[in-house]
């Protein structure tokens, strides 16, 4: 076969993208999206969390909460945590991964509420994802909004780490062996052996809304070809999060338009 | 005023229990608090009401310390090492590494807050809820029904 190796790749992106599009109507066992957390369970709510957050009323204001805290602190008695309590800023918090908060927060209710807060959340939301939405205010704080986004990144993840690890033998559409073919085609797979891709994906962004969330990223197929864009769009249903579209398309890396107009 | 490598302006301070300390004014310097009352005039001893002779102690050798690093007697990296091995190692309920973070914050030393505030980070990271609670102290206050529920509003963390 003489095509260009350019040209298999974007074969290729077009089989992911009729692929994933097919992958999206999967429903029922044997499905690998990721089990729920309890988190995510519920349809209405994007996670548990958000009742509780709203419930304790998780104080955007620090200074309030730091004054209703130090009330709890002197009735309840000292130890150094509780002096520390009062004291806990932000940049104190700052230092604890979302694992250490989450800890934290579970050990007692004055706890609860200094490592639920909000600004808190906000920033290592930053440290862990990006600035880029720092003009945006998630309905239900930052904690949620950042178990949610956490969740997303975390299945995309996934979804590209099966690719990579099992390749395509795991998904038996028997009825799609047009694209099957295509796709073993593009990646010169033998029948029989279920040569995983070597993706590597790079610049992951999520925008997570309470029923649809998109993600952003640059995938890098092998050393010798430019990086996708691909974005991933998902919704939410009966408790979990599906792919419903896929997008990829190839950055331009020579200017050169012939090429890419081939699948429009 | 001139600061040379002999200068050997000291100061007094006076920890919470009684105890008296001498350190040098350019090393007490790395509290903004005792700037403040030195840059005021204000007559030693300086009193620190909420820091205790022991946390004192620690605090002052590890403000000689800094200050030998800044006139070149000993290297960043020694400096480093000691600070996460002598001052801030124990992972001991209610360890060096509180005591130092809550005097850290009342004398407002912005350098030691961040080392203590990294080195309990760095204890808790692997612990158990229950062993947060031992190393800070701190008492299980929820009920039963309250306790599961946060536990289950904080799973998706621990996957």
């Amino acid at each position: 076969m003489d095509a260009s190796p350019f040209l298999l790749i974007a074969a290729g992106a077009t089989a992911i993208c009729c692929f994933c599009a097919l992958w999206a109507l999967r429903l029922g066992p044997g499905s690998f999206f990721r089990k729920p957390s309890p988190l995510i369970k519920s349809p209405t709510k994007l996670c548990g969390c958000s009742c509780s957050c709203a419930d304790e009323e998780v104080a955007a204001d620090g200074e309030e909460m730091a004054a209703e805290v130090e009330r709890q602190g002197a009735a309840a008695g000292s130890s150094m945590m509780e002096q520390l309590v009062p004291e806990i800023t932000t940049h104190a918090l700052s230092y604890l991964d979302y694992t250490s908060l989450c800890r934290l927060s579970m050990t007692n209710s004055a706890m609860r509420r200094a490592a639920n807060d909000d600004g808190a959340w906000k920033a290592l939301y930053h440290k862990d994802f990006t600035v880029e939405q720092d003009s945006i205010n998630p309905s239900n704080g930052w904690k949620a909004y950042y178990a949610s986004t956490k969740a997303i990144i975390s299945l995309n993840a996934e979804f590209y780490n099966i690719i990579r690890e099992r390749g395509i033998l795991l998904f038996p559409f028997h009825r799609y062996n047009a694209v099957m073919d295509s796709w073993f085609l593009a990646f010169n797979w033998g029948q029989g052996g279920g040569q995983g891709l070597a993706f590597h994906i790079r610049d992951v962004r999520a925008r997570v809304l309470s029923e649809m969330a998109w993600v952003t990223m640059k995938a890098y197929v092998d050393v010798d070809s430019g990086p996708f864009h691909v974005t991933n769009v998902y919704e939410f249903h009966n408790g979990r999060w599906y792919m419903v579209h896929h997008h990829s398309s190839v950055i331009l890396m020579n200017g050169d338009p012939g090429m890419l107009n081939f699948f429009g | 005023m001139e600061t040379s490598t002999c200068s050997k302006k000291i100061v007094q301070l006076r920890s919470s229990d009684g105890q008296l300390f001498e350190v040098d004014e350019e090393a007490a310097m790395s509290s903004e608090i005792l700037k403040n009352m030195i840059e005021m005039g204000m007559p030693s001893p300086l009193p620190l009401y909420e820091v205790d002779a022991t946390t004192l102690a620690m605090i002052v050798e590890s403000w000689n310390r800094r200050l030998q690093e800044k006139r070149g007697e000993i290297t960043e990296a020694e400096l480093e090492r000691w600070e996460e091995e002598e001052l801030l190692k124990s992972k001991e309920p209610d360890g060096d590494a509180i005591c130092v973070l809550l005097a850290a914050n009342y004398l407002e030393d912005e350098h030691l807050i961040d080392r203590a505030g990294e080195a309990i980070a760095h204890h808790i990271k692997d612990m158990t809820v229950e062993e947060v609670r031992d190393y800070f102290e701190i008492e299980n206050d929820f009920e039963r029904e309250e306790e599961e529920k946060v536990f289950q509003q904080n799973a998706w963390a621990f996957h």
